[in-house]
């Protein structure tokens, strides 16, 4: 009997070995110089090329075009029937800063606290979560990375999702984020009279302005004094760049009746950078938006109405009609509960079935975004110079049967692997089956 | 479709991880100030009594006033407050309260097995105690002192006859010891005895007084001689009870009795007499029959902010009388009880005035006093002030009682009192002159941290509007609920009531003055007065009638204001 115990102990021992040496043997990226040659490609910002080559060395794009000429020593990789499109950008995630969602160890996102805008995702960014990889095999490259909470949670940081340290990734934007007072309740457990809602919201508007005008009067000093005479005070130094406008606040608002206050507070304290998130109900107000001219990262977009005598597609249809109101849209998958950032194309797919420009879709994840954070000339295209964030496919990336094939972050090539297709793999082929004998 | 299913769960799952913020998102961290540098500009400040600079500027750096004066120039670190039209006052000192001490509850403890001879903390002996030890920083008395421009407080601890030792605290802080400015400040004791033990009546609180002086002194000259030499002296046993009165007996250390009436005064008089302690009279009610006295004793003084009632209402019953007595007094002769009524009313005025003159009284006797807000309640402060200058006293002088003489009465008069260069940044700032009946305090600084106080009285003042729908309920047997329609015509109001079950009913004199709304009207138990006080959409009140008095509630539909 123990005998038998000492065989399985340590044939689980040898397994566990195995298993571990099987996932250190787990393929690296591959940095140098490629050549994706015959693609059909989609800059974004210049048209389609057909039968194209996309040239990459030293982490950038090097050549893009019809007749390109191949660099020694390239690996050239033949697309023949493929599709290059730049890398997508995922505007609201909290990738990097959640592993497991019932391990309070493993939460980062949201920090205890309502004025804590020093509190850097950046530096909170795990570059080994399960879910980087998971993301990155799907055409994503860039996510923003955003604490929640309360008031000021923290402050956001664009990353690339590749990378052995949150620097390595950082993709050259960070903004703070604002969670707008709800007016209204919070759910259908929230039991408050109205009495108490309108108190709690007055409340919390106040403390909003309160922090605010402490942000102002730190500027001031600071200015006054050419940073001498403002003491240690970590929330009003992160603050202060925005009242500035050398930063970005991203503000949190989704009730009609919310935006149109956050509008009101942006044009009254006159923040000058400004992007409203979430937004679930801007279709309502959409031309106001517009005519306040701020752009909105928007979605999930796979969500049900926000009211139960909206249309069943309204979610799917608000970011269309808020860009034919002449709204500057976003789209972020928002998929924080269950990490499926990888769904990103499919909201933005939904978003063009229920009614938006398709090119204005394909935007709203990739240039669009880059633009509004301020990296347009780094990614969010295909264009000589730019860092090579890009992905091969065989199809229409907004549909869920295409392939990716493969995916460049910064020059780097992904291997194609995740914890998701080990899975696959893994019970693809099992073995023993289930089969009944 | 599953992600439909899913959702539930998961805005219940996300709900769980939320509620932790949901219930910290309550306790919300008071957010703190940029720098303690600060500019009140362009304000009309009242350096000290008698001092005033016309639109002139206070910087304040780090708790310390740095510059006053008209032409001052701002520091660029400063944050800059328009005072514009304001007043600028220094800080206001309160000579004896229990700020910022909570009010221990009342327990009932078990009586002692021997009464006659109780453990001293049963006896209320307890001098060794310490104030500090009993401060809560966020006790509501510190903001509703601070918010009538009190920056500093002499405090004492709650009890009878030897309670312990009291604090001069700012009103303003995040811990007891950040609030404490000296330290030890007073012996506070009061000459009342404890209830059910000894000493329980006047004769034995002092005879116990003078007793626990008197081993005071002989235990500290025993303990002295050991000291310097112990050699063949028995240890003298450590006595913290005692030991407590040794800086007052090398008078070091003040006593500070609570002394509200002229007897207490002058028994505690008699121990400072007897005993040779340095003594501080405060929260004095009645001060004025025995100044001379007082004057004489060299005692410090800090008068009570407390008055009697004012007789508001029998003024104008009197002046109603007489304008009827002018018309009727020669159909009715004054009966005895007129008379009687009349000379005790008229003894009641005279009473309350030598209350409220108390301070005129000691000012042209040439006592420099402060106040003291022991027994004050916050909320009449600010009127009593403005009726002890209605009875002679001068603004100057009120002043000078609230900033200048307290300063120099706890020795702190080099580090506050007025508005000068070096002092404690501690300030008040009131829209209005502050003894104007409509001043309101704007900000106070304590220590150079700024309190910036909401006009949130405003609202009260408005006037109530009676007219619109209300949905009452009531504890009335029959009527338990229905509708009263108020309606207003050039500020005359009508309406009808209609209970649940019946008709409506037409309302009989309907009268709204500031906030309360009375009226009357015939129900089913005969008639029935209603009289209710309205804030906003809402009213609470009494219906009497035959049956009896029940309250009644109401909600108004605010569509139909």
């Amino acid at each position: 009997m123990k005998k038998i115990q000492l065989f399985t102990g340590l044939l689980s021992a040898l397994l566990c070995a195995l298993v571990f040496h099987i996932d250190a043997q787990n393929p690296k990226g591959k940095f140098g110089t490629f050549a994706l040659t015959n693609a059909t490609i989609e800059t974004v910002t210049k048209g389609t090329i057909r039968n194209g080559t996309v040239v990459i060395s030293n982490g950038k794009i090097t050549a893009v075009g019809e007749n390109v000429s191949i660099p020694q020593g390239a690996e050239t990789i033949d697309c023949k029937g493929l599709y290059i499109y730049p890398g997508m950008i995922d505007s609201g995630t909290n990738l990097g800063l959640s592993e497991v969602g019932s391990d309070a160890r493993t939460r980062d996102f949201s920090e205890i606290g309502d004025i804590i805008p020093q509190m850097k995702a950046l530096t909170a960014v795990n570059p080994n979560a399960t879910a980087i990889p998971v993301t990155r095999v799907s055409g994503i490259t860039t996510a923003l990375a955003v604490p929640s909470g309360d008031l000021f949670p923290g402050t956001a940081a664009l990353i690339n999702l590749h990378g052995y340290t949150p620097d390595q990734m950082f993709a050259g934007f960070e903004g703070v984020v604002m969670e707008f007072p709800r007016s209204g309740r919070r759910g259908f457990f929230d039991r408050r009279t109205d009495e108490e809602v309108k108190k709690a919201n007055d409340n919390a508007l106040k403390r909003l302005n309160e922090i605010w005008d402490r942000a102002v009067q730190y500027h001031k000093v600071d200015s006054a004094t050419n940073g001498k005479g403002a003491g240690y005070y970590p929330e009003m130094q992160a603050l202060m760049p925005v009242v500035r406008g050398e930063r970005t606040l991203l503000i949190e608002v989704n009730p009609a009746k919310d935006i149109q206050a956050v509008l009101k507070w942006v044009k009254e304290k006159k923040v000058k950078k400004v992007v409203l998130t979430g937004v679930s109900e801007g279709w309502r107000v959409a031309d106001e938006i517009a005519k306040a001219k701020i752009p909105v990262i928007t979605g999930g977009i796979l969500e049900l109405p926000t009211r139960e005598y909206d249309r069943y597609d309204q979610s799917y249809a608000s970011a269309g009609q808020m860009a034919k109101a002449g709204v500057k849209v976003i789209i972020r998958s928002a998929e924080n509960g269950n990490q499926n950032f990888r769904n990103l194309p499919y909201h933005a797919g939904f978003a063009v079935a229920y009614g938006m420009d398709k090119t204005e879709a394909l935007k709203a994840i990739t240039i669009t975004p880059a633009e509004v954070f301020g990296v347009a000339d780094k990614i969010g295209s295909i264009e000589v110079g730019k860092v090579a964030n890009l992905f091969v496919c065989d199809g229409d990336p907004f549909e869920t049967k295409t392939q990716i094939k493969n995916v460049f972050i910064a020059g780097w090539q992904m291997p194609m692997v995740s914890r998701q297709t080990l899975l696959y793999d893994e019970f693809l082929k099992r073995d023993p089956g289930v089969n009944k004998n | 479709m599953i992600k439909k299913l899913l959702r539930p769960l998961v805005a219940g799952f996300a709900f769980c991880l939320a509620w932790p913020q949901l219930i910290f998102a309550q306790d919300e961290k008071p957010v703190a100030p940029v720098g303690r540098s600060y500019a009140l500009t362009n304000a009309t400040i009242i350096q000290a009594p008698g001092r005033k600079i016309e639109k002139g500027t206070v910087v304040m750096k780090d708790g310390l006033i740095t510059a006053v004066g008209a032409g001052v120039t701002v520091p660029p670190d400063a944050i800059v407050i328009k005072a514009d039209s304001m007043y600028v006052y220094a800080g206001f000192i309160d000579g004896l309260s229990h700020t910022g001490v909570p009010k221990p509850k009342e327990e009932r403890t078990e009586r002692p097995k021997d009464p006659g001879n109780p453990p001293p903390d049963k006896a209320g002996i307890m001098p060794q105690n310490d104030v500090r030890n009993l401060i809560n920083p966020s006790d509501k008395s510190i903001e509703e002192l601070r918010n009538l421009g009190f920056t500093v407080s002499l405090t004492v601890p709650y009890g009878t006859f030897l309670p312990g030792s009291g604090a001069v605290v700012l009103l303003g802080g995040k811990s007891a010891d950040d609030m404490v400015l000296v330290n030890n400040a007073a012996l506070y004791s009061e000459l009342t005895g404890t209830q059910g033990v000894y000493p329980n009546t006047i004769m034995a609180v002092m005879a116990k007084w003078r007793e626990l002086y008197k081993n005071a002194t002989q235990n500290k000259s025993y303990a002295a001689s050991y000291a310097a030499n112990s050699n063949g002296i028995s240890r003298p046993a450590s006595d913290r009870i005692l030991e407590a009165f040794y800086p007052v007996i090398d008078q070091k250390l003040p006593v500070i009795f609570k002394s509200e009436r002229v007897m207490e005064t002058q028994r505690v008089f008699t121990l400072k007499n007897d005993l040779g302690f340095p003594l501080i009279i405060g929260d004095v009610k009645e001060g004025w029959p025995i100044v001379n006295k007082i004057k004489s004793s060299n005692a410090k003084v800090f008068l009570s902010l407390e008055l009697p009632e004012e007789v508001k209402k029998d003024d104008k019953k009197d002046d109603k009388g007489k304008s009827k007595k002018d018309s009727v007094k020669t159909d009715k002769p004054k009966t005895a009880i007129d008379i009687e009524k009349e000379g005790l009313e008229k003894r009641k005025k005279e009473s309350i005035a030598l209350y409220t003159s108390q301070p005129s009284v000691f000012n042209k006797a040439g006592i420099t006093f402060g106040f003291s807000a022991l027994s004050a309640k916050s909320k009449d402060i600010q009127g009593n002030l403005r009726r002890m200058i209605a009875a002679g006293l001068s603004e100057d002088a009120a002043l000078a009682a609230l900033t200048t003489s307290p300063a120099q009465l706890l020795g702190l008069d080099k580090r506050m009192g007025s508005i000068d260069n070096g002092k404690m940044a501690n300030l008040v700032v009131s829209d209005k002159p502050y003894f104007n009946e409509k001043a309101k305090v704007r900000y106070v600084f304590v220590d150079g941290n700024i309190y910036k106080i909401e006009a949130k009285d405003e609202k009260k003042d408005a006037k109530a509007i009676a007219k619109g729908t209300w949905n009452y309920t009531s504890e009335h047997p029959t009527d338990k609920s229905g509708k009263i329609e108020i309606k207003e015509d050039k500020g005359k109001h009508s309406g009808t009531i209609a209970s649940g079950s019946g008709s409506a009913v037409e309302l009989k004199d309907v009268n709204l003055k500031d906030n309360s709304l009375t009226f009357s009207f015939e129900g089913s138990g005969g008639k029935q007065e209603v009289t209710v006080k309205i804030d906003g959409d809402n009213f609470d009140g009494t219906v009497k009638g035959s049956q009896g008095s029940f309250s009644i509630k109401a909600k108004r539909d605010p569509k139909s204001k």
